[in-house]
């Protein structure tokens, strides 16, 4: 069992306006100054930001998600109807591939596509290695529709604990956000949980976005209505993960009762403090107020 | 049973009428542990005109044991072995199984005159490894789909030949990384990739579709396989009459031992 894992978020912004005799594509590399520079990556989860799977009739009601990172668009304003990587997974319109490379400056893959890597694939791609960031990039061959950010977590470090066990109570809070709205953690177990915060062992996200029941099972959710982001930090001001966007460790890219058993979700465990004053939530809107569902496990 | 797999190969069940549809015979699958077998629906089927079924809502298979003499399975609906029911929780067959003895059960007229790709999955020692190492390596392929009619080649790679694979994953890109435009979901599913080693079929005419595994809990994993790859190839469902793909590049992603 991996205990505190830690999460990071890259952003990495791709550009659409390249000429067509440019036939060399775009390669665009990692950041080099990270805090999981010299740690073991996990795994890298791509994730594809809210509206990914809603066909683009109905991604209207979505307005312009802000980064939480340096406040920029998520989507290019003009035409925000799908995203990059709305395109990449619904109609394989561009391929995007890693080329990932270890420490030692081996090479681990070479044109990976995107597709083993998203956070909508129930079991994305292991790695397992510390990354020679000089090296590791993505590279897009085709001309993007539009301008975007991919929006890359990394999970590194954490330990493994055997003896560890799980929580076996849970309680389950509902919040409402304005649109833009960040509320800290103290605030939540204050005004809502009222447990001990230092019982938390673990939380997930989920969207409470109504299933939809017919013959019997859940078939299908209505998709990620929101984009709420979490934070969590410790005592000394470090993050332990780092706006992390609901689907990647929620629950709402569930399509149907037979994913809901599949093991892919990513619980975050923990057994050491977290400083709940500098922890918090967001939602990503700027005009649309959403309610996350947090669960609480202890 | 181990979940590892190292060969498979598709066989086309003619329907010809309502009621019992026995399975054909075939050489290749005598004596061979049978471990899953995936009815995979698709509309073009390998080197044959005819329409392939896809809807497996009133069909069910019978499987018999190897004497031939026990049902050992009767009556399973035939969309517990479909993956895009299933999400690739396979079921398990786990034995040496006779053919000529099983039989598809279907209640629909609208499927005569139709077949049914089946494809079966089981062990060759003889191709396959235990694993040696934990280090794997991925790499990429593109694969130029150039007829509609003859076999279209893999192109050979100096940097995965020789090597063990542990998994092959099809990716519907758009764009491939020598700048095709690559093949969708919908044509990967009237694709087959047949693997050799020598002049060996490892995997025969295995649909493209069932290596997209993205929705997949239980993901295809190979023992170590071996092939050729200038020897291997694809081939275009419908012997002729599907050209969608052709212009176009399939990509798949390889990972294999250090």
């Amino acid at each position: 069992m991996k205990i505190c894992q830690n999460i990071d978020l890259v952003q990495i912004k791709v550009q659409s306006n390249r000429s067509q005799s440019d036939s060399h594509g775009l390669t665009y590399y990692f950041p080099k100054s990270v805090s999981w520079a010299n740690e073991v990556v996990q795994k890298i989860v791509v994730a594809a930001p809210t509206g990914g799977h809603l066909p683009s009739s109905q991604t209207k009601v979505y307005r312009y998600p802000k980064s939480p990172i340096d406040g920029s668009y998520i989507y290019n304003q003009k035409d925000y109807t799908q995203t990059v990587i709305d395109h990449l997974e619904a109609t394989g319109q561009q391929g995007i591939y890693f080329d990932i490379y270890r420490k030692d400056g081996s090479a681990l893959t070479k044109d990976l596509s995107v597709l083993s890597l998203l956070s909508t694939n129930n079991q994305v791609f292991e790695i397992n290695a510390k990354l020679d960031l000089e090296q590791t990039c993505i590279h897009i061959p085709g001309k993007l529709a539009n301008d975007g950010v991919i929006w890359i977590y990394v999970f590194y470090g954490g330990h493994d604990d055997a003896a560890w066990e799980y929580p076996k109570e849970n309680i389950t809070v509902q919040i409402p956000l304005t649109a833009m709205q960040r509320m800290s953690f103290a605030d939540i177990i204050n005004n809502y949980v009222h447990i001990q915060p230092n019982r938390i062992r673990g939380i997930y996200v989920w969207d409470i976005n109504t299933p939809s029941i017919s013959d019997g099972r859940i078939t299908q959710f209505a998709g990620s209505q929101s984009a709420v982001c979490l934070t969590l930090r410790d005592f000394n001001q470090t993050y332990i993960v780092r706006s992390v966007i609901d689907e990647v460790i929620g629950m709402n890219g569930i399509r149907s009762l037979k994913e809901i058993y599949a093991p892919k979700r990513n619980h975050l465990y923990f057994d050491h403090d977290i400083d709940f004053d500098n922890s918090f939530i967001e939602n990503l809107y700027e005009e649309l107020a959403t309610t996350a569902t947090i669960i609480f496990e202890y | 049973m181990n979940k590892k797999l190292s060969g498979a190969q598709a066989l086309l069940v003619p329907i010809t009428r309502v009621g019992r549809n026995y399975l054909p015979f075939s050489e290749n699958l005598r004596n061979r542990y049978i471990k899953y077998i995936d009815a995979v629906p698709t509309a073009h089927l390998p080197e044959t005109s005819v329409t392939g079924v896809t809807s497996f809502m009133n069909m069910s298979i019978s499987i018999a044991d190897k004497v031939g003499n026990a049902i050992v399975m009767r009556d399973l609906p035939l969309n517990r072995m479909n993956y895009e029911e299933t999400f690739g929780q396979r079921q398990p067959i786990a034995r040496e199984i006779s053919l000529q003895n099983s039989y598809i059960t279907v209640t629909e007229s609208a499927q005569v005159g139709k077949s049914v790709l089946l494809v079966f999955w089981f062990d060759l020692p003889e191709y396959s490894q235990r694993n040696t190492t934990d280090e794997i390596l991925v790499d990429g392929l593109s694969i130029p789909i150039t007829s509609a009619v003859y076999r279209n080649q893999l192109p050979d790679s100096l940097t995965m030949a020789g090597k063990r694979f542990r998994s092959i994953l099809f990716q519907s890109v758009g764009v491939t990384p020598d700048y095709a435009t690559g093949v969708d979901y919908t044509d990967a599913q009237n694709l087959y990739l047949t693997l050799r080693k020598g002049s060996y079929n490892v995997l025969e005419n295995v649909p493209l579709s069932l290596l997209y595994q993205m929705w997949q809990v239980d993901k295809i994993q190979f023992a170590n396989m071996i092939f050729d790859f200038q020897s291997s190839y694809i081939i275009v469902g419908g012997a002729g009459t599907y050209t969608n793909p052709v212009g176009k590049s399939v990509f798949l992603n390889f990972v294999y031992e250090k």
